[in-house]
């Protein structure tokens, strides 16, 4: 028989990859405390993929306190707490054994989708365990699509013409790019999508992008990943990557700030997305979270969800009650109460309203899933199958060696400020940091050419003085070990040299610009710029904004890391965003490890 | 002003008899049925008939579970840990089957006791009108993504496994030995291509792209598709494919106590559209052929 076709099920053998990873498409946030107090009532924590947070912990408001929360046995709390569906996964595989650091044990767990449960069983059957995830019933679906702006599209003709992964490797192939299509000032045709490893969006398009390259919509083998036709093909889709990362919204939000500039069809010409991060973009909320103080406001340029014409996967979303010995019955009989809530059709409205498609049927899908926002609530028409468990594990490996290369330089701040404590057992920032860097080594492949500069006031006798190259450019593969060595021998010494060090960095980067491989810096700094000889951040900005426009450019991104409290966040966040890159925030220094990860996950 | 007040003791009056009739029936809770071992009557459920089984809740102690999961543990067990088996058929009747083989003595020495009926359907495109489970075989083994509940774990699954083998024969009355290579081949076409779900017809209309078709009861899918939106079901047709196949929900028996329930149960299956049971032929394969059939599915 065929296996349900939902969205990767085979996430476990992927998942044993990861010891820790963010997955999802949007950022993760904490459980914080948005809902206020439980009073005695007992809690039921849920631990909910970061995309749908902001619904379910609306859902928890109105639900808390509500005469659904009285129960005879006492009165519930729901606690929603965004958690990425692997790291969950990971946790739940293994007991949950860190509440600290990874969110409390939950009662309930709504996945991004429900072949993670199968996931966590798996393991768990692994270990002579019983299975802890029951079969749930989807509460709200969104399928994997092709974004593109709208002129792109139309200049593929779409939707009149169907479009597939294949046509997408044609155009990326093509060094004639979109001028193939009438359109040579678009340049060339850049692909934005997320690392397998670490995203559902980015393990999705992995899937389909290998159906399309052998034809089939299910049934995907060991031979067919083998064939030189397909590794010829994913090595020309991968070679049209921006870049690839964690999450989906930095590529919205990048393109969204191009957008607003008149820049958008620049910086990418297509992202690997879910249906519903194309109604928040086109509705003005790029990252489908609105901060405070923020309005939606529509791009100049919409997007439109191409549905892939080889076929798609689907998010599904789940909502798990565990089959766990810490679940008591009353917090199962409130969770089941929970679960009915959000499936009651004034409740399916809002999920509607959020962009998902309802799980409940008796609730029409409509407004905002309708042509005017660049979705087509006829759409998809195929699904794509879940391909076996040794399948998937060898798309995987294949993906470590067909990704685009990298070529990236590691800016480190060394200023006297990393030599403060962090922790209660005498650790210092630049302790927390080293480890997290040398850990993070690992995520690199060996062809990866990897360079380590270090960044602070006088730090050198002769000129320029404010850096120091300890490790020059070279293939990690050769190399890992002597950067290692370097970062371990790393101290902190004066003040911080910012806009030098990144002028120079990035300077140096155009020079020897890769045209074949993700151009990157990954700068770390606990600072702000404190060198009074160059206090010029306009002009650095405008230097490093111009040189990733046009045809001709040669894009070298900038991710910033702040690192501790006292991180000049914005300053970082603004020379991120000129390079079309992100801004990771570390202001816990304790989460320096996790933060890493993600940046790594971009090459 | 009089008016009001006349209200006011209208509704005084109506409370206090709600009052009186709760107390009524708190008192009637307490001399609920006693089954075999003196204990609360036990009564597990079939989950496809969990709307016959909720309003016996707190009267008798009530387990739901699929039909296949029960007949599993009931082949081989020395103690049904059950006084009552709300189940379809032919499953009882495939757990003493079962057992007979293996030389245990039968659970079930009463003859169960038909409480509704309802039909095996199709929720599909109106092109399939007219297509026999044979043709839907044919059809599934192609390009038509036919959803059903697994065939071999789940009580429905094994109802459509020998609704459509019957399909193939032609009528039920084949035996194991009637099993040639053309039918091996046309089985392992569509069964190995079946897209299986715990629920086929949600998942149908949850997005077309997952299924073309789905196998549900003929009372489930009736109300599923009267409460969903137009939009959900646009295009497609409730059909019956022939030989049109009817499923019975049966009580049967292990113990005492459960004489009142028959007729409960077959109320609330009548309320959720099942039809009372009219004495004719299910037209379904002996219990050994479907129990022969569930292995080569498994």
């Amino acid at each position: 028989m065929r296996r349900p076709v939902g969205v990767l099920l085979l996430f476990a053998l992927l998942v044993a990859l990861l010891a820790a990873c963010s997955d999802d498409d949007a950022p993760s946030g904490g459980a914080g405390p948005l809902l206020g107090d439980p009073g005695d009532c007992a809690v039921i924590d849920i631990a909910v993929s970061s995309e749908k947070i902001a619904l379910l912990q609306d859902f928890a408001a109105d639900f808390n306190g509500s005469d659904r929360a009285e129960l005879d046995d006492g009165c519930v709390f729901v606690n929603p707490y965004s958690k990425s569906s692997g790291g969950a996964a990971t946790q739940l595989g293994l007991g949950w054994p860190d509440e600290e650091g990874e969110g409390p044990r939950p009662e309930v767990w709504s996945p991004a989708a429900s072949s993670w449960g199968a996931v966590v069983n798996q393991r768990l059957a692994d270990r002579g365990e019983a299975p802890i995830v029951p079969d749930s019933e989807p509460f709200m679906l969104t399928p994997l699509v092709i974004a593109m702006p709208k002129p792109m599209a139309d200049a593929l003709g779409y939707p009149e013409t169907p479009v597939g992964f294949a046509d997408i490797l044609e155009l990326a192939r093509d060094p004639e790019g979109w001028g193939k299509y009438g359109h040579p000032e678009w340049g060339p045709f850049r692909l934005g999508k997320t690392n397998p490893n670490f995203s559902t969006s980015g393990l999705s398009a992995l899937i389909a992008q290998y159906y399309a390259a052998v034809g089939k919509t299910e049934g995907l083998s060991l031979e067919d990943l083998a064939r030189p036709d397909v590794i010829d093909f994913a090595r020309g889709i991968e070679s049209s990557v921006v870049h690839y990362g964690d999450t989906t919204p930095t590529f919205l939000n990048n393109l969204y700030r191009n957008d607003a500039r008149g820049a958008s069809l620049t910086y990418v010409s297509a992202v690997a997305v879910e249906e519903v991060s194309v109604i928040s973009y086109n509705a003005g909320n790029p990252d489908g979270v609105l901060d405070p103080g923020e309005e939606p406001r529509p791009p100049r340029v919409p997007l439109v969800a191409v549905y892939p014409e080889e076929g798609t996967l689907f998010s599904d979303n789940p909502f798990i009650i565990l089959d766990a010995d810490w679940v008591t019955d009353l917090q199962r009989e409130g969770a089941e109460r929970f679960g009915d809530f959000i499936q009651e059709p004034e409740n399916q409205e809002r999920v509607l309203e959020f962009g998902f498609r309802p799980g409940n049927t008796a609730v029409p899908i409509a407004d905002p899933i309708v042509r005017a926002n660049g979705v087509d609530p006829a759409q998809p028409t195929r699904t794509l199958e879940v391909p076996a468990p040794a399948v998937m594990v060898e798309a995987l490996a294949r993906w470590d060696a067909q990704r685009k290369p990298a070529k990236v330089l590691l800016l480190v701040d060394v200023s006297g400020s990393m030599g403060d404590f962090a922790t209660s057992d005498g650790q210092t920032k630049l302790d927390l940091a080293k480890q997290a860097a040398i850990e993070a080594l690992d995520q690199f492949k060996d062809e990866d050419e990897v360079g380590l500069r270090i960044f602070s006031t006088g730090l050198a006798g002769t000129e320029p003085s404010d850096y120091v190259d300890l490790v020059p450019f070279g293939p990690i593969g050769e190399q890992r070990e002597l950067l290692a060595s370097r970062i371990r021998s790393l101290v902190p010494t004066q003040g911080t040299p910012l806009y030098t060090a990144v002028r120079d960095s990035y300077r140096s980067m155009q020079d020897d610009y890769a045209a074949d491989r993700i151009n990157a810096i990954v700068l770390l700094s606990d600072g702000q710029n404190e060198d009074p000889r160059n206090s010029d951040l306009q002009g650095l900005l405008t230097e490093l904004g111009s040189a990733n426009e046009g045809q001709a450019s040669r894009p070298v991104r900038l991710f910033a890391i702040a690192y501790g409290d006292g991180a000049d966040t914005i300053t970082l966040g603004q020379l991120a965003e000129a390079t079309n890159a992100a801004l990771y925030n570390a202001s816990d220094p304790a989460s320096i490890r996790r933060v890493f990860t993600s940046v790594i996950s971009n090459f | 002003m009089k008016r009001l007040f006349a209200a006011v003791i209208a509704i005084a009056l109506i409370v206090g008899a709600a009052i009186a009739r709760s107390v009524l029936d708190d008192d009637g809770a307490s001399s609920a049925p006693v089954g075999s071992g003196g204990d609360a009557v036990r009564v597990v459920c079939a989950d496809l008939l969990r709307v016959a089984c909720a309003g016996l809740e707190g009267d008798v102690e009530v387990t739901y579970e699929d039909a296949a999961v029960t007949a599993d543990r009931l082949a081989t067990a020395t103690d049904p840990e059950l006084d009552a088996w709300v189940a379809p058929m032919p499953w009882p009747a495939m757990v003493d089957d079962t057992r007979a083989r293996a030389g245990a003595n039968p659970l079930f020495s009463e003859q169960p006791r038909p409480l509704a009926r309802t039909r095996l359907a199709v929720v599909g495109p109106d092109d399939l009108e007219g297509c026999g489970w044979r043709c839907l075989g044919d059809r599934a083994a192609g390009e038509l993504k036919l959803g059903s509940r697994p065939l071999a774990t789940s009580g429905i699954g094994v109802l459509t496994l020998a609704a459509a083998v019957t399909g193939w024969f032609d009528g039920p009355t084949f035996a194991t030995n009637d099993f040639d290579p053309d039918f091996e081949r046309w089985l392992g076409g569509w069964s190995r291509r079946l897209e299986v779900s715990p629920d086929p017809l949600t998942r149908l209309l949850q997005a077309r792209a997952f299924l073309d078709a789905a196998v549900e009861l003929e009372a489930t899918a009736e109300a599923t598709l009267a409460a969903a939106s137009p939009d959900r079901i646009a295009g497609l047709t409730l059909l019956y494919p022939a030989p049109v196949a009817t499923v019975e929900a049966v009580l049967v028996s292990t113990g005492a106590g459960t004489d009142d329930l028959a007729d409960r149960l077959a109320s609330a299956l009548e309320a959720a559209g099942w039809r009372a049971p009219d004495g004719q032929s299910l037209e379904l394969p002996s219990p050994g052929v479907i129990v022969a059939l569930r292995s080569k599915v498994r």
